[in-house]
């Protein structure tokens, strides 16, 4: 009896851990979106005009200069919200892999143009945000692997349901 | 993990690769469409150097009889001579007490046969003194901002600058007692807009005394005389006549901006001898394309007869294309991050 009673502990303490890093993550994304977001709609225009350096994005930049930011607020809250949060998951991997592809595609050209991400991200060179970006894809990766619906919940009801019976 | 997720996570993946050579495909970013002329090569450059110069701020102040100058944008008094035959380099500091106010981003050394100068366009500030001692020996503060800064003697000099209208303009200083400005404003002849569709880069041509503007946006370079006259405007190897660009003003801050990214034509550009070299973007015809795709080609035209003479190649360095290059004597020197190297010229 003790030793099931172990592993039912062990397990929930587990599925606690996993939420912790799954929750952890999906702060940082949040942070990391919300903060790009806003230092790009702070001065939208600027940011059209940056983005309209890019050989790849020139034709979009109009569009582009509204989606992006935007996009990233609703992948926040998606992230924010318990429900929402494994689509907010795919949706923060999908986004930084496209961000990868892009720095990646600009690396190989021959222009390096300015990055546009906002504020303190545009100090960083090509080369580290390359390797930033992979992170987060990383990240997000890990979250989506780590997720289980309502582990934390769930677990619960398992340790107190089997002593029962 | 289950297997849903693999699903769903490799239809990400596939959406975001999908977006993105989209975007690739459409941008033309792979085709390097080649221009309807033809370069003839002749491979006069051989690398005999290179120097790790440890810092990746430098760009080519000068050239004289006997040495090519670097300048360095972080240490402004700081200078890297490279004597033309042995490649000897001497570190030299322009020593000074006193200085007038001058700015960071905007002071820039020259150096031409037996004087360096020190510009800042922003502060209105020309100091100039001998190579041998590197001791400021005059000041002037002038009357007008400048841009680009090139001098002809020690007492004159030519500038670009911006005009009452905020358009490019072309003029000359002579230094005294009372600095004499002139500007020519029919020098340059803008398309689209005064600022970006006219700007270039400004060269002082010691073995023929003239000035030449050799236009970063279209295929174009000036001929003038220090008196600011022309002597002929003549046309480069490329096809692009009407500068590729669309500016857009920003209303936030009231200032110019190019919205899309310009087409170069004229990338770098340097003078030596009676010739004209540029580093020229665009793929020829006859071109093979990985060879052009691993080094950079510099045209060369002879500014005495305005004719194109053949081209060259300068090879990759690290994987990257040189930034900038000055030529004097038999030397050529190309600045790779922070590294430069030495050429030898045979002609």
């Amino acid at each position: 009896m003790k030793l099931l009673y172990m592993n039912i502990d062990s397990g929930s303490m587990q599925a606690k851990i996993k939420n912790m890093i799954v929750e952890a993550i999906c702060f940082c994304l949040i942070l990391l979106f919300m903060y790009a977001a806003t230092s790009k709609l702070l001065d939208l225009e600027r940011f059209a005009v940056q983005i309209g350096q890019s050989r790849l994005l020139t034709e979009y930049s109009g569009v582009l200069a509204w989606a992006v930011p935007l996009v990233e607020v609703a992948v926040s809250i998606m992230l924010a919200i318990s429900r929402l949060r494994l689509a907010g998951l795919y949706a923060s991997f999908t986004i930084m892999l496209l961000f990868t592809g892009y720095i990646a595609l600009i690396l190989t050209s021959d222009d390096r143009v300015p990055c546009s991400c906002g504020g303190v991200l545009e100090m960083l060179g090509w080369q580290e945000h390359l390797i930033f970006n992979v992170f987060f894809v990383l990240l997000s990766f890990t979250a989506i692997a780590l997720h289980t619906k309502s582990e934390y919940t769930q677990s619960i009801k398992g340790a107190i349901r089997i002593p029962n019976k | 993990m289950k297997l849903t997720k693999y699903t769903t996570l490799t239809a990400c993946g596939g959406l975001s690769v999908l977006l993105l050579a989209i975007l690739y495909t459409r941008s033309g970013i792979s085709q390097t469409g080649a221009q309807p002329f033809k370069r003839f090569f002749r491979e006069i450059a051989e690398p005999s150097k290179v120097y790790d110069i440890k810092y990746n701020s430098y760009y080519i102040a000068g050239t004289t009889r006997d040495s090519i100058y670097l300048g360095n944008l972080t240490a402004p008094l700081h200078i890297i001579g490279i004597d033309n035959q042995s490649l000897d380099t001497q570190h030299i500091e322009i020593r000074t007490k006193t200085l007038p106010t001058l700015s960071l981003h905007s002071t820039r050394i020259s150096v031409r046969d037996g004087f360096f100068y020190i510009s800042d366009g922003a502060n209105r500030t020309i100091i100039v003194g001998r190579t041998g001692e590197w001791r400021p020996q005059h000041t002037y503060i002038i009357n007008e901002h400048f841009n680009d800064f090139e001098p002809i003697d020690s007492t004159f000099y030519a500038i670009g600058a911006y005009s009452l209208q905020r358009e490019n303009i072309l003029g000359t200083i002579r230094t005294g007692k009372n600095s004499i400005i002139e500007f020519e404003d029919q020098l340059l002849e803008k398309q689209i807009d005064g600022i970006f569709s006219t700007d270039g880069m400004l060269h002082y041509i010691p073995d023929l005394g003239h000035l030449i503007y050799v236009y970063y946006y279209r295929n174009q370079y000036i001929l003038f005389d220090t008196a600011l006259d022309l002597v002929t405007r003549c046309k480069t190897l490329d096809t692009t006549s009407f500068a590729q660009i669309r500016t857009h003003k920003l209303a936030s801050s009231d200032t110019y901006t190019l919205k899309a990214p310009p087409v170069l034509v004229n990338k770098n550009t340097c003078v030596w001898r009676k010739f004209l070299l540029i580093d020229s973007p665009a793929l020829a015809e006859n071109e093979n394309k990985n060879t052009f795709r691993l080094s950079s080609v510099i045209d060369v035209y002879n500014l005495q007869t305005q004719t194109y003479a053949f081209s060259f190649h300068i090879s990759e360095f690290n994987r990257s294309k040189f930034k900038s290059f000055g030529a004097s004597g038999n030397t050529l020197i190309a600045l790779f991050d922070h590294y430069f190297i030495a050429y030898n010229i045979t002609m």
